[in-house]
């Protein structure tokens, strides 16, 4: 999982926090355009300042005449990002419509993403703990606050260093502290 | 130390029978009387919800050093995890494989403590990161440094109500910049409550505010005050009128937020206000309340 991640951090990194600076922009557009045989706007990097969305905006530029986007997208990142990348470029084809139907105010707002972590040690015992029953609530756990002190002044914070699951030359070393 | 290792032991023999909380709470107010040197109310509020291994955190995934994050708020760094799985996670436009180019997002985090501070402040010198390590604004300025994000940072403080009211100004700075094309039109929204030590606990118990029997029932007859809890929940969100449309989680049709003004006195909630709102809000999403098929609450003492 940390691998998975390291990966995706690369393509959304900012090309700028890995070194290239203005000078260096302007060479890789240049670069790109050689290589490519295409032309690109002088701001691309600043427009598209991530290497995944560089590729993407790259890959609607290399769309010949009747091919999809989307063929032509994942055949040009292929050869870029050394790798893999099913992008959603930018089609023609129509938006599906949402299965609740059409989002008819412009107001509303489209949640895209929902991470939570709760306080029971059951998976997932949000909502679903409210229907099977799942008590989140319960004594303080041992060891979370001295009770031996009433004034948290004086409670002793504990460093331990442990590494997480997973592979442990990729996991770096787990801080922990109370 | 006699009777300090007794309440240890009466609360490891008791451990988690629900039954016996009544049992406890006499069992410390006999205690509580022959305790003359010791502020036995931090013994009293025993219950509460608390995360599993709240502590743990790989530092290097983030790009912070061991030292760092030993300091940083627990709080900030659940912030830093929920926001990496969000971004990972996110499939706009319902494309289910796309890595989604953080950006122009702003953050919106609604935060109301640290006590974590207190025990950096009682067992570490001051030093290069004690500046943010604890403070609520750096909760959301650090998730767009960490993550490069060039949206509006805010840390909400409107105490239980904080991270509905991050939603409401987050879905606000959106639509507005829809308006003017202008600025980001998508947001990472999240809330975080860590009690990393008991004293806000010990504040709200001696308020009356909690619950002696670790239950919270609010609209009931028996409600007797509420249970202090510990979470973090991140949500991406996006202006729905523009592509982000197809196979989404939700969609939030609309908000409101206002104040009780004047009531009883400084915490008790105010009933036509909380009717003023919910309207506000129905009339944002353009739906009336026959249209609603479950009501969730916030689960307060009464």
């Amino acid at each position: 999982m940390c691998e998975g991640f390291h990966n995706s951090v690369l393509l959304t990194l900012f090309v700028q926090a890995a070194g290239l600076d203005s000078l260096g922009a302007v060479e890789l557009k240049n670069a790109l355009q050689e290589q490519l045989s295409i032309r690109l706007p002088p701001t691309v990097v600043i427009d598209h300042p991530t290497i995944a969305g560089l590729t993407r905006f790259v890959a609607q530029q290399l769309v010949p005449a009747g091919e999809t986007a989307a063929a032509a997208s994942t055949r040009s990142t292929h050869g870029i990002a050394g790798a893999q990348l099913p992008i959603a470029a930018a089609s023609s084809a129509v938006v599906p419509e949402s299965a609740v139907g059409p989002v008819a105010r412009s107001r509303a707002l489209a949640v895209l993403a929902a991470v939570e972590r709760l306080p029971s040690s059951h998976a997932g015992a949000g909502t679903s703990g409210v229907v099977q029953g799942v008590d989140a609530a319960g004594l303080v756990p041992v060891g979370r606050w001295d009770i031996e002190s009433p004034a948290t002044a004086s409670t002793e914070a504990r460093w331990v260093g442990m590494c997480t699951g997973g592979s442990a030359a990729n996991c770096s070393l787990v801080v922990r502290t109370l | 130390m006699r009777v300090l290792n007794w309440q240890l032991l009466v609360c490891t023999a008791l451990n988690y029978h629900t039954d016996c909380h009544s049992q406890l709470h006499d069992t410390w107010q006999l205690l509580g009387s022959t305790i003359i040197h010791l502020d036995y109310a931090c013994l009293l509020c025993r219950f509460g919800a608390f995360l599993p291994d709240v502590a743990s955190f790989d530092a290097s995934l983030m790009g912070i050093s061991n030292a760092e994050a030993t300091l940083t708020d627990p709080q900030q760094r659940l912030l830093m995890e929920t926001t990496s799985e969000a971004l990972l996670t996110a499939t706009p436009g319902g494309s289910s494989s796309s890595t989604f180019v953080s950006g122009a997002l702003g953050t919106y985090i609604g935060i109301a403590s640290s006590d974590y501070g207190t025990l950096v402040k009682a067992f570490t010198a001051a030093g290069a990161f004690h500046a943010t390590s604890n403070a609520i604004s750096v909760a959301a300025g650090r998730l767009s440094y960490t993550f490069g994000l060039s949206g509006p940072a805010v840390s909400v403080d409107t105490a239980c109500s904080a991270s509905l009211v991050a939603l409401h100004i987050a879905g606000s700075e959106i639509n507005n910049n829809v308006s003017m094309q202008t600025g980001s039109t998508a947001a990472l929204v999240g809330g975080v409550h860590v009690q990393a030590t008991s004293t806000s606990t010990n504040y709200v118990w001696t308020a009356g505010m909690l619950s002696p029997e670790g239950r919270c029932k609010v609209l009931d007859a028996s409600a007797d005050g509420y249970v202090r809890g510990e979470a973090c929940h991140m949500l991406l969100v996006a202006s729905a009128g523009t592509e982000h449309r197809g196979a989404n989680l939700a969609v939030i049709l609309g908000s409101a937020i206002n104040q009780d003004g004047r009531s009883s006195n400084l915490t008790a909630p105010n009933g036509p206000a909380q009717q003023e709102v919910l309207k506000s809000a129905l009339a944002e999403a353009g739906i009336t309340g026959s249209a609603m098929d479950m009501l969730s609450l916030h689960g307060t003492g009464r």
